[in-house]
């Protein structure tokens, strides 16, 4: 599905990431944690191909296409989807609208027939009560005015919609509360699928519970530095990142040693 | 300037009609403070934005042709099915009538007619005692012989909009509309103009409106004229006890249009709201002057722009309102918000307040940016292309301006005009 190797970006002249290799196959959920600095928004930002994230060498294939050559759209149209930290208001235009749109874009692109507002909107309902959100968030302005939890739960709304191959979660547990936590993943859970694989950038261990990975990866100073199951994740909430920061240099003075 | 002055002062002079004595009379007067003053000049605090350069350059030939069935065949295609109550069509200066029964003898197109109140509207022009300098208002006065006369009377309330649609079938000429609306005690009406004028002649449009007590006019202007047009209009309003009038302005079109409103909130109650969207592009020069003069207690007036400029085109939004001493009560919006869609489009905003009473809430926010990349890269992540997602955007941007036109039909149409003139754009 993904395979990012040897990835190197710069933001404003700075390596952020310096040498990340990944790979998430069909049906994979991948955590990716780290301390803060450590470059997770960057990779998030990278694979959605915003402006301003030059990517220096290396490579990212995704479903065996070169996904650096394709514009934002071209990737979401292949199946990428990014669920922003920060989502971004848009006054004055129709979530509902905006939604449809987008969904009818991918749709055209792919040679698939529209979806017609009526379709639409039962199809944005439904979903929206999954995430027990409410209705009325269909008819205001994009994310204008909406509270931190409802735009996270916009942000999985998008994602139920747009049913994506590869949905890229960059810190969609902060600024939730315990409820708003499990019913964010259990939405992302439904959503589970043999064919459909995810990346969970997230600071802490506690979304982890909610949404079980099949790999965790630490992400520190622009590397992976550790990978492993779930128990990965619970070290890492236990110890901290200190100890990593340990291991590492540990683990370097044996390289050098040897 | 003088050159342009004498053109001007000569235009179109086989239109000419006898207008009677009383008239005759106004307008040598008016002559005579045309010369006194002269044409405004950038040294105009009001006029510093916007240069008569490109009038100077050209000639305005006489022409009095007019194809009565070509032009109602264009009105009625700008129209299309709109609800409406009636249709006046001005060829340059010449007019043509279709009303519903409700307009019976209300309603006249000379200004020299005595018996549908012409005559009366003009001697009581408000302008003739006010003591504007500037010389296209007392150009009009001097040379326009037509225009939209009419006196509601009062209680009366006409549901469907009234259409006035402005054409031309002449390429290069100049012409003068006088327009006097008066709205008796509760009387209410709609009137929906479209101004459609074509090659590269000028427009002169003077209109002065009055509200009575407890009357309401929705005023909605769509200023959609071929990119070569130079319109100036200038309107005066005055407004009795508890009336409204919301004015709605989409400048869409023309090389150089500007329009000045004076207002005077003259009675106590009184609301004024003003929604105005420009959307210019390649060398569009659109200037707005909105000027709103609170005089009584516990008036209202709320101006609201949305400017929208790409290619090399300018916008000048200048929103002021004075409150006079014992205006008490007043409430007073003025926000302007702006985007620039290249690096060669300019700007100019220009909010002034100036208040003399106490008790005042008052309000002001001028706003110039680009478009949000954020925003950009937050719709293109969804899958819309680059066109898509910057439509969206600027449509998002201007949409609470048509948004405040209540009747269905009209802010949908008004919605097609402006998605259409954003496509353009974009």
């Amino acid at each position: 599905m993904l395979k990012i190797e040897n990835l190197h970006v710069e933001v404003d002249g700075k390596e952020i990431l310096k040498g990340l290799t990944l790979e998430v196959n069909p049906g994979e959920i991948h955590a990716v944690m780290g301390p803060n600095g450590a470059g997770k928004s960057t990779l998030g930002n990278v694979l959605a191909g915003r402006d301003g994230f030059e990517v220096t060498a290396g490579s990212i294939r995704f479903l065996g296409e070169d996904l650096l050559t394709l514009s934002p759209d071209e990737r979401a149209i292949a199946g990428l989807f990014l669920a922003f930290q920060y989502p971004v208001a848009i006054p004055g235009v129709n979530n509902a609208y905006f939604l449809r749109t987008a969904l009818n874009a991918q749709r055209t692109a792919r040679g698939e027939p529209e979806l017609d507002a009526m379709g639409f909107l039962k199809l944005a309902r439904e979903q929206a009560g999954i995430l027990d959100m409410d209705d009325k968030l269909l008819q205001r302005a994009v994310n204008d005015g909406f509270s931190g939890g409802e735009k996270k739960r916009n942000e999985i709304l998008q994602m139920a919609i747009l049913e994506p191959k590869l949905a890229v979660l960059d810190e969609t547990d902060s600024g939730l509360d315990i409820d708003a936590l499990r019913i964010v993943s259990q939405g992302v859970n439904r959503l589970r699928d043999p064919q459909r694989s995810m990346i969970v950038i997230t600071h802490y261990q506690r979304l982890l519970d909610h949404i079980v990975p099949d790999v965790v990866h630490v992400l520190a100073d622009g590397q992976i530095v550790a990978s492993g199951d779930k128990s990965l994740a619970m070290k890492l909430e236990k110890e901290g990142y200190a100890w990593l920061k340990a291991t590492k240099t540990a683990s370097e003075a044996l390289t050098l040693a040897s | 300037m003088t050159a342009l002055l004498n053109k001007l002062m000569h235009a179109n002079e086989s239109m000419n009609i006898d207008v009677g004595v009383g008239v005759e009379k106004l307008r040598q007067e008016a002559q005579k403070k045309v010369l006194q003053y002269g044409l405004p000049t950038l040294r105009d605090e009001r006029w510093k934005y916007t240069s008569l350069k490109l009038l100077e350059r050209r000639e305005y030939p006489d022409s009095t042709d007019f194809d009565e069935a070509a032009a109602i065949q264009q009105a009625n295609k700008i129209i299309g099915d709109l609800p409406s109550a009636g249709l006046v069509i001005f060829v340059g200066e010449c007019c043509l009538l279709s009303l519903a029964p409700e307009w019976a003898d209300s309603l006249s197109m000379l200004l020299s007619d005595a018996s549908t109140g012409g005559q009366q509207a003009l001697t009581a022009d408000a302008l003739v005692q006010d003591s504007s300098s500037d010389g296209f208002i007392w150009l009009n006065l001097t040379r326009a012989t037509t225009g939209l006369i009419f006196n509601l009377p009062v209680d009366k309330s006409i549901e469907k909009p009234l259409h006035v649609v402005y054409l031309n079938q002449s390429n290069a000429q100049a012409w003068y509309l006088r327009h006097h609306w008066k709205l008796a005690g509760n009387s209410k009406l709609t009137i929906m103009e479209h101004q459609y004028y074509s090659g590269a002649g000028l427009g002169n449009i003077y209109r002065s409106i009055e509200l009575g007590e407890n009357s309401e006019l929705n005023w909605l202007t769509v200023q959609q004229t071929g990119s070569e047009f130079v319109l100036l209009q200038h309107n005066h309003i005055q407004q009795q006890h508890n009336s409204l009038c919301k004015q709605l302005n989409l400048d869409l079109g023309a090389r150089l249009a500007r329009q000045e409103t004076r207002v005077q909130l003259a009675e106590p109650e009184a609301g004024y709201r003003y929604a105005g969207l420009l959307l210019g592009q390649q060398r569009q020069h659109q200037d707005q002057h909105v000027q709103v003069n609170h005089e009584a207690v516990n008036c209202s007036s709320q101006q609201s722009y949305r400017t929208v400029l790409g290619g090399h085109a300018r916008g000048v939004v200048n929103t002021a309102a004075k409150v006079a001493t014992g205006a008490d009560g007043s409430d007073v919006q003025q926000n302007t918000a702006s985007m620039l869609l290249s690096n060669t489009a300019e700007m100019d905003a220009k909010p002034e307040l100036e208040i003399y009473a106490d008790e005042v809430v008052a309000s002001h926010g001028a706003t110039i940016g680009q478009l949000d990349e954020d925003a950009m890269f937050y719709l293109r992540s969804r899958g819309l292309n680059m066109d898509l997602a910057r439509q969206m955007l600027v449509g998002g941007f201007v949409s609470n301006i048509v948004e405040t036109i209540e009747a269905d039909e009209l802010r949908a149409y008004t919605e097609v005009l402006v998605r259409q003139q954003l496509e353009q754009m974009l």
